[in-house]
């Protein structure tokens, strides 16, 4: 059931560079309407209407950042229904690895393709696991500048445009296709870029949601283990 | 009025009980109180005030209040309500097991995971401290000033064989990622990286790159020092480093006042080869003022630029006379007090560009033109910065505004974090003062769109008094040049 | 290093600075800062010196490395070569003239002891007119409680750190009550002298021989998880060890008359494991001396006069300055008119990590010495602050199994104000009054001032 509900108190936030346009015309044009479509316990999630950042989430400061994400203090303050009264005290740039160079050694991936038009959408919860394979394998792709990164994001946008998937799930894709990374999966790829290990970065990926950030991690893995391959052949 | 009343089921202890009583008594028109339990001596005390005391048990707690009307008597139960809750309330601070705050930075360093620390203690300690923040591996910004060169020195190697970046000593401004650390300005994140060896040059061509849509991906202090002879610019270098490997960072301007030459040459052979442009933004006289270096960084992104905004104030003709200039900004009055000698000759200042412009002792201006930094040590010494409270420079330019020799006031403020809340505000009565005595008044305000105090806002007040207001701080000298040769700009 | 935005920042100095990190949602962790004592140009060259951060890991890694297994026991002529007339104390070296009572009570009792004089008179006679020689336990490895006399003939624990070629002595303690260690020199210390040196030490020899050897350091560790801290309160130190011998006693071959008499008498007394805990710790601290450019104590004693330290980067260098007289609480109507200043070797334990280091594991203790069980927590946590490490081999449960906090540093010290906190006994000043209370005593300042100038002189330039 959308609902618009106007904040007037002000709230302070942390915002994501990715959503300085839709706050600045925000302030131009009045409050814009936010339609929750998923919450959880340190989360909230809008849809804005808007094609640059179609689904805008509000979070606590220990939750896992999405790229267009606003952070506020606490959970009393995700009750509010718009962006008016909104003071942005400090923005945030959300990780964009680049320029990685892949490493020799890589976990092994249960993911032996990526086929986006089979993964986008495939899978139950709020972003299916299909989708967070996609995000992983795009965002390290965009790394290690991928040979197959032209062609997974080409066909990626025409499955988004055919296949049905959450709100949430659509927008954190989008992102991906950019190389917008939640901070977890950047930490992961610029450690184990560098050579070492990753224990502690990999555990705090697979840390992520339920399951989102082994999915996230097997997309990862297989890009980054494919990086080599096919620039090889 | 007298009351006295009894309360069952509490025991406190007597010297708690002595601090309630002795807080009560002291209220506004309370004439006596006691709080103490009802033993013997305290029933003989309580009848010895004048009160009449019931029957009681010593396991009850008598509440004696004396007043001078109704009002200051329900006053002063209420206050015993409340400082009993209070006495009731475990002692332990924070609670039970929580730990006492961190006594060094290393300790503090050690329970935080910071990856980064802000250093101000006292100048002749501050290394110490610095020292520790190094070990530690945080990124150290020495707020402190007046710490001894060779320290500086010291400091600086130590954090080189450690990798790690100091910022400072004497830096006030610096942006990671967008956190401000000192006097900062909210930016947005962007392709811009900033070395800065000083504070307010920093601040105001990150406010222009604002204005311009242009963002900053980090502002690294390096200290007024830095590029000196015997320090060598090993913080800048550093800082060069670190930009060059920063994914964000496409254009990298370094804003300093003239290095040793020597010094100089290795920054610009390391600019050559960082593998992004750099604009070596060195102000001084003849060369680009950090309006112009402003735009060249917004070009060398890629984006389209537009002169800053400014506004005409209501005194729009000069008398022709003295130009006076009072700054929080000790680089935004220099970059004013070279826009000016150019066209004006001698302008005094307590920073002068030349020795034979020097202030004496008293500050007597005759009818010079003048610049004054208000952040300079003269100023500050026992008495806060200007940035964070600006009484001293509404009383100067009270002062300034009574002398007839003044024809033209030029004035900056300064928005972001750490300054005040409403600099605009509290020099409003002044601007409309000057207005009414049909001097103009020109400010150049530095500030984002998103700094707390409003830019907008602050703007409004400023005009709204009358000021001649500009976002370009060499624009606004300009405007008060002409206005002082009793044209308009 | 990488340019990111912090999540948190450590501020130190002006607020100020710290309110508007807090209003952009970063974390700050303020610093509680005061200006440092001592010579501010000392202590920026030792904080400069190059090899302060890797000497003092260093120095952490050796003593967490060390052991402490009870090999033998022996008397003092035979282990620390010592001759008549020689007499060890505790606390940095001092002559008769500068004694306090209790000291002077227990060399009049060891001079008896040892034959060298029939009446008290007579052996005050012989120490002050300098016939004897007096040097501090630590000048042989050994450490004492209290006035830690040793004297030829008594019997001692000798300990072994076979990971770094090492031993450690401490004499057997003798109990409470009227005993040498508080300065009494009557009859009955005489007589159980006697007793603990024809008896109980070559029963305890048989049984650790039997035993092969027993590992004070384990037993160490578990006793803090039981509410031991190691200076002030050792009981469950002591039956651990009990338990750990008995089998060997009893199998020893002795005359089970002497059997029982040994395990009632150290069964009866709460604080014997105090003189094994001791060199065990003695060990630890042996273990990080001597390393160039490090600032962590490895000593620090008293001698009931003097408070004396010593510091791994300058060596066996004493830095002493006038004892402080602990504070807390009385036994029976004794009070602060009868304390000595702070006096004995058990500040080994502190320095070691144990005793008021690890206060936090001792709640029990507390009250006994006037404080209160958060009093307890705040103080271990403090003390973290001014050391360099934990030692994960004395874990301190109701800090979730946190190491004890090791290796006291000079330069935290001086620079915080905050000095390490000892738990101790208190003795009486007449000589022989035994045990008057106990309470809480810190390290004069001096110390850690006079050994940063030490180390500042030490660095290469």
């Amino acid at each position: 059931m959308p609902y618009g509900r106007r904040v007037t108190r002000t709230v302070p936030v942390v915002a994501s560079s990715l959503v300085a346009g839709l706050l600045d015309s925000d302030a131009s044009a009045g409050a814009v309407r936010l339609v929750e479509v998923a919450r959880t316990r340190v989360t909230v999630h809008y849809e804005t209407g808007r094609s640059d950042v179609p689904v805008l989430c509000v979070c606590t400061p220990d939750a896992v950042r999405l790229p267009a994400s606003v952070v506020v203090a606490g959970v009393s303050d995700l009750r509010g229904g718009g962006t008016a009264g909104w003071r942005v005290v400090r923005w945030w740039r959300p990780p964009r690895p680049r320029g990685l160079t892949p490493p020799a050694v890589v976990p092994r991936s249960p993911v032996d393709e990526i086929r986006p038009g089979e993964l986008v959408g495939r899978g139950p919860g709020l972003t299916p696991s299909g989708d967070d394979v996609l995000a992983g394998a795009l965002v390290a792709a965009h790394a290690v500048a991928h040979p197959m990164l032209a062609e997974w994001r080409e066909q990626t946008r025409r499955a988004l445009a055919t296949r049905s998937t959450t709100a949430v799930s659509r927008g954190l894709l989008q992102h991906a296709l950019e190389g917008w990374a939640v901070p977890p999966l950047a930490d992961y790829l610029e450690a184990v870029c560098a050579g070492s290990t990753a224990g502690a970065a990999r555990a705090g990926l697979l840390a992520v949601g339920h399951s989102s950030g082994a999915a996230l991690a097997a997309g990862a893995d297989h890009a980054l283990a494919t990086a080599v391959r096919e620039a090889a052949a | 009025m007298r009351r006295i009343g009894l309360r069952r089921g509490a025991y406190v202890d007597s010297v708690t009980l002595m601090q309630v009583s002795r807080r009560v008594a002291s209220l506004d028109r309370v004439t006596s109180a006691l709080v103490a339990m009802a033993t013997d001596l305290n029933v003989d005390l309580a009848a010895g005030m004048g009160f009449e005391v019931p029957d009681v048990s010593p396991n009850e707690m008598l509440v004696a209040i004396a007043a001078d009307s109704d009002e200051a008597l329900a006053r002063a139960e209420a206050e015993v309500e409340a400082a009993l809750t209070e006495a009731s309330r475990p002692s332990a601070p924070g609670g039970f097991g929580s730990a006492p705050p961190p006594v060094t930075v290393r300790a503090a360093a050690a329970r935080s995971g910071a990856t980064a620390a802000l250093i101000s203690t006292p100048g002749q300690h501050a290394f110490v401290d610095a020292v520790d923040a190094v070990d530690a591996g945080l990124l150290t910004m020495v707020f402190s000033d007046n710490v001894p060169l060779e320290q500086e020195v010291a400091l600086k190697e130590y954090a080189d064989e450690n990798d790690v970046l100091v910022m400072g000593p004497d830096c006030g401004t610096a942006v990671l990622g967008g956190v401000g650390l000192g006097f900062a300005n909210v930016v947005r994140p962007g392709p811009v990286g900033i070395v800065a060896a000083s504070g307010t040059g920093a601040q105001h061509l990150m406010s222009l790159l604002d204005g311009a849509g242009v963002g900053v991906s980090h502002c690294l202090g390096v200290g007024g020092r830095d590029l000196s002879e015997q320090v060598a610019g090993r913080s800048t270098m550093r800082a060069l480093d670190l930009l060059a490997h920063d994914e964000q960072t496409e254009v990298v301007v370094v804003v300093s006042k003239p290095p040793a030459p020597a010094v100089a040459e290795r920054v610009r052979a390391r600019a050559a080869r960082l593998g992004k442009p750099v604009v070596l933004a060195l102000l001084g006289p003849g060369q680009p003022d950090l309006t112009e270096t402003a735009r060249t960084v917004a070009e060398a992104t890629g984006s389209s630029w537009a002169a800053p905004e400014g506004w005409p104030g209501s005194v729009r003709h000069g008398r022709g006379g003295a130009l006076r200039g009072l700054f929080a900004g000790g680089t935004l009055c220099e970059e004013a007090m070279i826009v000016a000698a150019d066209r004006l000759g001698p302008v005094y200042s307590n920073i002068p560009l030349d020795p034979r412009w020097a202030l004496d002792e008293d500050l007597a201006l005759g009818d010079h033109h003048a610049m004054l930094d208000l952040g300079d040590d003269r100023f500050t010494r026992g008495r806060p910065h200007p940035m964070i409270d600006g009484s001293t420079r509404v009383d100067l330019a009270r002062r300034l505004l009574e002398d007839p020799a003044t024809s033209v006031l030029m004035l900056d403020v300064v928005l972001g974090h750490a300054a005040e809340s409403d600099p605009a505000g509290e020099l409003g009565a002044t601007v409309r003062i000057a207005t009414g005595l049909e001097i103009p008044v020109v400010v150049s305000v530095v500030g984002t769109r998103d700094d707390p105090q409003g830019l907008d806002q602050q703007i409004r007040v400023l005009r709204d008094a009358g000021a001649w207001v500009h976002r370009s701080n060499a624009e606004a000298a300009r405007a008060a040049v002409a206005l002082a040769t009793g044209g308009t700009p | 290093m990488r340019l990111t935005a912090p999540e948190s920042v450590v501020v130190a100095g002006a607020s100020l600075l710290a309110d508007p990190l807090r209003r952009q949602a970063v974390d700050v962790e303020e610093v509680q800062w005061q200006p440092p004592t001592g010579d501010p140009a000392a202590l920026a060259t030792v904080m400069a010196d190059r090899r302060r951060a890797a000497a003092n890991a260093h120095a952490l890694e050796a003593m967490l490395g060390a052991e402490a297994q009870l090999v033998d026991v022996l008397p003092a002529s035979e282990v620390l070569g010592l001759q008549p007339g020689e007499f060890l104390h505790a606390g940095p070296p001092i002559d008769w003239d500068r004694a306090s009572g209790p000291l002077r009570g227990a060399l009049i009792g060891a001079s008896l002891f040892e034959g060298l004089a029939a009446t008290p008179e007579e052996a005050e006679r012989l120490l002050s007119g300098g016939d004897v020689s007096l040097a501090p336990c630590h000048s042989r490895g050994a450490v004492g409680p209290m006035a830690g006399v040793v004297s030829p003939s008594m019997w001692m624990f000798c300990l072994r750190d076979e990971a770094n070629d090492a031993s450690s002595y401490c004499s057997l303690n003798e109990g409470l009550g009227k005993v040498l260690r508080y300065g009494a020199y009557g009859d009955e210390v005489i007589d159980r002298l006697r007793w603990m040196t024809d008896v109980l030490g070559p029963l305890l020899q048989k049984a650790v021989r039997k035993q092969g050897t027993v590992d004070v350091k384990a037993i160490a560790g578990q006793m803090v998880q039981m509410g031991d801290e190691g200076h002030n309160r050792n009981r469950a130190g002591t039956l651990m060890f009990l338990r750990e011998v008995l089998p060997a006693l009893i199998d020893s071959g002795a005359p089970t008359r002497d059997v029982a008499e040994a395990a009632r008498f150290v069964s009866g007394n709460d604080h014997f494991f105090l003189n094994l805990v001791m060199p065990a710790c003695k060990l630890v601290t042996r273990a990080g001396a001597g390393i160039p450019g490090s600032s962590v104590v490895t000593v620090m004693s008293r001698n009931g006069t003097d408070f004396g330290i010593q510091v791994s980067g300058t060596g066996e260098e004493w830095f002493t300055a006038p004892a402080n007289t602990p504070e807390g609480l009385f036994l029976g109507d004794y009070g602060p008119k009868d304390a000595n200043p702070d006096i004995g070797d058990s500040a080994i334990t502190e320095t070691a990590g144990l005793g008021g280091l690890s206060m936090a594991t001792a709640p029990a203790i507390v009250r006994f010495v006037g404080g209160s069980v958060p009093d307890a927590l705040a103080t271990t946590q403090r003390m973290y602050d001014i050391t360099v490490g934990e030692n994960p081999a004395f874990a301190i449960p109701v800090l979730e199994f946190r190491g004890a906090p090791t290796g006291v540093d000079v330069t935290a010290v001086v620079r915080s104000g905050v000095l390490p906190q000892i738990n101790t006994g208190m003795a009486g000043r007449v000589a022989g009054t035994g045990q008057v209370g106990a309470g809480l005593v810190t390290p004069p300042m001096g110390c850690f001032t006079q050994a940063l100038d030490a180390l500042a002189a030490a660095v290469p330039s």
